[in-house]
């Protein structure tokens, strides 16, 4: 992995979430989640402890400039420890092949979009619920997490095309 | 084991958050992030000069109509205004961020305790339209929650009918809101204004809220429950008024002297 160009993904993502996603005033029905990206495209062989620490760093950080104290976190923390199994389980992996390097179509093929895709939509409808928390206007709960799971894919695709090929160099 | 632990703090930090102390925490993270706050939103703002532009004039006319209105009515040379009849000081502020597409959505304005900002200063559009109210400061930033955040309530008044209801945000649309508890024996019409009920601590009396857009009977069958388009939109201010009641902490105190 290219450290550098992990850093500069890590930025743009950053910006793109804090300066530009959260400010968004479309509708209330779309609110598209980016800043996990850069914990999915961590090395593959990355150590849990690491992904958990930098789960932890992005929850935090969103949380501080989203003012929802504890909710990002409390969220990124799941997903970053179910990675590695999800890694295995939709990605295409066996934990006996010792694959290592950045997730990308590359190397695990058709998984890659299985993976992605389903890491999003889980951190979606665990955001969406922990948020709202309340069974109240249940169509549009779920209306929100439709069209935004739907939003942050299409953004989180444009990056990943953006940056894959750098990154994997 | 470390996540688990994690986990459990993160779950206790949200579960035991309030409006209060999450506006707290985005005033803190304004005080690192504020600057490119500012730049972002002084970029945005470029491009919406012209509208605000016609929008300042026009209000600037409608000023100097009710200024004129006012010194043919008023023949009396001058009147020395006492300071007590000063009810309300206003500064004027830029928005430097806003969210609307959360459940609890706040907004970040450029001026701080440095500029006499403070607490529970009601925050409007240059039109005198609500918005919201300021819970948290810092020396350069102030953070407001908004009509669009499901914590807030507001008393709101029918401008034709007078009768009382509560504002509330369900969350689904950033252009309109809920206005509740109004008496089944309101005269209510579709097109109504919603101001500000005048008992507001923190707005102006009577400031405008928006026009009814729907009405339909509560579920208990025994008030009203209208959906209200917003006049202020938001999402695209760029300039708000910032408005302290001079006499809050006087009724404060009065409040908690017959408290005690």
């Amino acid at each position: 992995m290219n450290a550098r160009v992990y850093w500069v993904l890590v930025l743009v993502v950053f910006f793109v979430q804090v300066f530009v996603l959260n400010n968004l005033s479309v509708t209330p029905l779309v609110a598209p989640m980016v800043y996990i990206l850069p914990l999915l495209l961590l090395p593959i062989e990355s150590p849990q402890w690491k992904v958990l620490l930098a789960g932890l760093i992005t929850g935090v950080v969103v949380d501080l400039t989203m003012g929802t104290i504890g909710l990002n976190t409390m969220i990124t923390l799941p997903v970053a420890m179910a990675r590695r199994p999800l890694l295995y389980a939709l990605g295409g992996l066996s934990p006996m092949s010792n694959e290592s390097g950045v997730p990308s179509v590359k190397r695990m093929g058709i998984h890659f979009h299985r993976y992605i895709i389903s890491v999003v939509i889980i951190h979606s409808i665990l955001f969406y619920f922990a948020e709202w928390l309340s069974f109240d206007n249940f169509g549009t709960l779920m209306l929100r997490i439709l069209c935004s799971t739907l939003c942050s894919l299409l953004l989180d695709y444009i990056i990943i095309m953006l940056f894959i090929k750098r990154l994997s160099a | 084991m470390v996540f688990i632990v994690l986990e459990i703090i993160a779950i206790h930090c949200y579960a035991y958050s309030t409006p209060y102390t999450q506006a707290r925490m985005v005033a803190w993270s304004n005080a690192v992030f504020g600057r490119i706050y500012s730049a972002v939103a002084d970029v945005s703002n470029f491009f919406s000069l012209r509208e605000e532009n016609i929008s300042l004039t026009e209000h600037i006319a409608a000023l100097e109509n009710r200024i004129s209105e006012l010194e043919t009515t008023q023949h009396t040379t001058s009147v020395k205004v006492d300071k007590v009849l000063l009810r309300y000081r206003y500064t004027p502020a830029r928005v430097v961020s806003s969210s609307t597409n959360h459940s609890r959505n706040f907004m970040t304005i450029n001026k701080g305790t440095k500029d006499g900002v403070v607490p529970d200063m009601a925050v409007m559009t240059p039109e005198g339209y609500a918005v919201g109210v300021v819970v948290g400061c810092t020396e350069n930033f102030a953070v407001a929650k908004t009509l669009l955040n499901v914590d807030f309530r507001l008393g709101g008044v029918l401008a034709e009918d007078g009768s009382h209801g509560s504002v509330v945000w369900s969350g689904n649309d950033n252009q309109t809101i809920d206005f509740v508890e109004l008496s089944k024996y309101a005269n209510v019409q579709e097109g109504d204004m919603v101001k500000v009920a005048g008992f507001s601590q923190y707005f102006p009396k009577e400031a405008m809220i928006g026009h009814i857009e729907r009405i339909e009977t509560a579920e208990n069958g025994a008030s009203f429950r209208c959906r209200v388009r917003l006049a202020a939109d938001i999402g695209r201010l760029s300039n708000v008024v910032l408005v302290r009641n001079v006499a809050m902490d006087e009724l404060k105190d009065l409040e908690e002297f017959i408290k005690d």
